[in-house]
């Protein structure tokens, strides 16, 4: 019996060890644009994830949700800019040294992202084609940066 | 580590030489062929050879210009025209020329090429996806591009010393032994481990710069900075195989997370695939063995 508690609270360790790996799964500290803009992103990663979703068929399709996942892209387009200030690195932080010394090209990814994001939030959403249009469009951004400017660690 | 040892004393007899001279494949060797355009351009894209050959900044993947450098711990490579152009790309190669080069990693006047060129991992391709291949190149747009110089130092500037290295880490063989496999796991298989080079980026290297095969797909160092490249084997790549093969696709994990990094410019060759071997490529990362 001991054993057993003994191994569950050795896993429940464990996975909170493996869930803490993640600088989002922390609660977000104010105070550190780190934590901000990890949040931000796994923020925007559930929301793409409810655009994907609806275009795989596995949940239906809504316009208006459609809609609020683009202006949720949309806002975080918006605040991103000013969230990787000089030095703001940390062995957590997957952001690359390039966001520092390709700094003209990382703004330009920043202000595409904005230009994408608010020109397709304001297209029309009736039907899961024009949504698909427009989904394509915003998330080359998510790669374009991420193939630049962002480095996996684990 | 014997190995090595056992092949420096050999050199040091002298048989260096004659050993590290370079192999080719035979033009008489290759009989008829009738090429398959359309299975040329599917080993093209698991092939990637936009990602290295497309010149740097084209929107177009068919004009293969080259001039991207790569830097590695032994110089930088700058990756040559590959275009049909007869003078600066391969117009004037023979098939035997390209499949010597793909299969064996030697150039039509017997130098070795680095392996910067993924050619460990081609050297498993089958020669009729070598000859399709070839003739799909062919009909892309020549590029008239000067192939730039590599800047490479001593010792690695020594280019026979490569053909020890070939010794060691040239090989047709498949990595894994999956001969009882499914069909479609030994299609994902072909693909990983030939055409595909997924190892190149994803298996970690030994002190002699060849890819350690007891940790295949165990995961990297990161060339490209202080990160890792992700161990893709089952002890830590938990996906289901519809999520691999959807990540294959479109970029994103099931977290809706993006693929960054070397990898964006794999997923825009492997989204090109048809989905059976997307499918293949997930079946047969859920079937390698799990490895930290
Ligand atoms: C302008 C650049 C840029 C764009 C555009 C961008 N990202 Fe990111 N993203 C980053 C950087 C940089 C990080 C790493 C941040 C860090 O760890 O400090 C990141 C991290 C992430 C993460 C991991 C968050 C965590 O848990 O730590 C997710 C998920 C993510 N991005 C999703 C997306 C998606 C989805 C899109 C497109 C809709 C997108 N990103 C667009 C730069 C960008
Ligand atoms: C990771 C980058 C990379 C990829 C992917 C790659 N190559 Fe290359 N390739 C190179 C480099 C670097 C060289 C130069 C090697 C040398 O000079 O020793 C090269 C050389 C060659 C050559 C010899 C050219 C000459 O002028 O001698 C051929 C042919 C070639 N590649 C074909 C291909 C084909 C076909 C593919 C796709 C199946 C491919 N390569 C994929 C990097 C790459
Ligand atoms: C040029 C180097 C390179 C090559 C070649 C390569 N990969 Fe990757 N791969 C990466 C990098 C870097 C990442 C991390 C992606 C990121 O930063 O978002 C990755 C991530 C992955 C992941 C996601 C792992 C995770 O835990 O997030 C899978 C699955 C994968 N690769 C499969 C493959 C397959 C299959 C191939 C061959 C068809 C391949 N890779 C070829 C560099 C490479």
């Amino acid at each position: 019996m001991l054993r057993t508690t003994l191994a569950a609270g050795a896993i429940a360790l464990a996975t909170a060890g493996l869930a803490l790996a993640s600088g989002s799964d922390k609660p977000a500290d104010p105070t550190d644009p780190i934590s901000l803009r990890q949040h931000l992103m796994a923020n925007l990663g559930k929301a793409t994830g409810i655009g994907g979703r609806m275009l795989k068929g596995e949940i239906d399709y809504n316009p208006q949700a459609a809609r609020a996942v683009l202006l949720t892209m949309s806002s975080v387009a918006l605040g991103i800019g000013r969230m990787f200030p000089e030095g703001s690195t940390s062995p957590d932080s997957e952001a690359r040294d390039t966001i520092w010394t390709d700094r003209a090209g990382f703004r330009a990814a920043v202000a595409k992202f904005i230009a994408d994001t608010e020109a397709a939030a304001a297209q029309p959403m009736g039907s899961i084609d024009e949504f698909r249009a427009q989904f394509g469009a915003v998330t080359a951004n998510c790669k374009a940066c991420h193939e630049a400017y962002r480095i996996k660690k684990n | 580590m014997w190995r090595y040892l056992a092949l420096a004393a050999l050199l040091a007899a002298g048989l260096g030489w004659y050993l590290t001279g370079a192999e080719r494949i035979d033009a008489e060797a290759l009989g008829p062929h009738d090429p398959d355009l359309a299975n040329g351009e599917r080993i093209f894209d698991i092939g990637g050879c936009a990602s290295c050959h497309a010149v740097p900044g084209s929107e177009d993947r068919h004009l293969l210009g080259g001039g991207r450098r790569l830097a590695t711990p032994f110089g930088t490579f700058a990756v040559p025209n590959i275009s049909p152009d007869p003078v600066h790309g391969i117009g004037a190669w023979s098939e035997a020329d390209f499949a010597s080069a793909m299969l064996k990693g030697t150039a039509p006047d017997g130098r070795h090429y680095y392996p910067a060129f993924p050619y460990p991992s081609y050297a498993r391709m089958r020669l009729d996806d070598v000859r399709d291949l070839f003739a799909f190149l062919r009909t892309l747009p020549p590029s008239d591009r000067p192939s730039p110089a590599h800047e490479i130092g001593f010792p690695f500037s020594v280019n026979r010393g490569l053909g020890l290295w070939k010794l060691l880490h040239l090989s047709p063989e498949p990595v894994l032994d999956m001969a009882d496999a499914s069909e479609r796991v030994r299609r994902g298989q072909y693909l990983v481990e030939g055409p595909g080079h997924c190892g190149e980026c994803h298996t970690p290297r030994d002190i002699t710069g060849g890819l350690d095969l007891s940790r295949w797909l165990a995961g990297a160092p990161n060339p490209e900075g202080e990160g890792r490249i992700p161990n893709i084997t089952p002890a830590r790549l938990r996906w289901s195989e519809a999520d691999i093969a959807y990540y294959l696709e479109s970029g994103f994990t099931p977290d809706y997370d993006s693929a960054g990094g070397g990898m964006a410019a794999v997923i825009a060759n492997t989204s090109r695939l048809p989905a059976e071997d997307r499918a293949a490529i997930a079946a047969y990362l859920k079937a390698v063995p799990p490895r930290e």
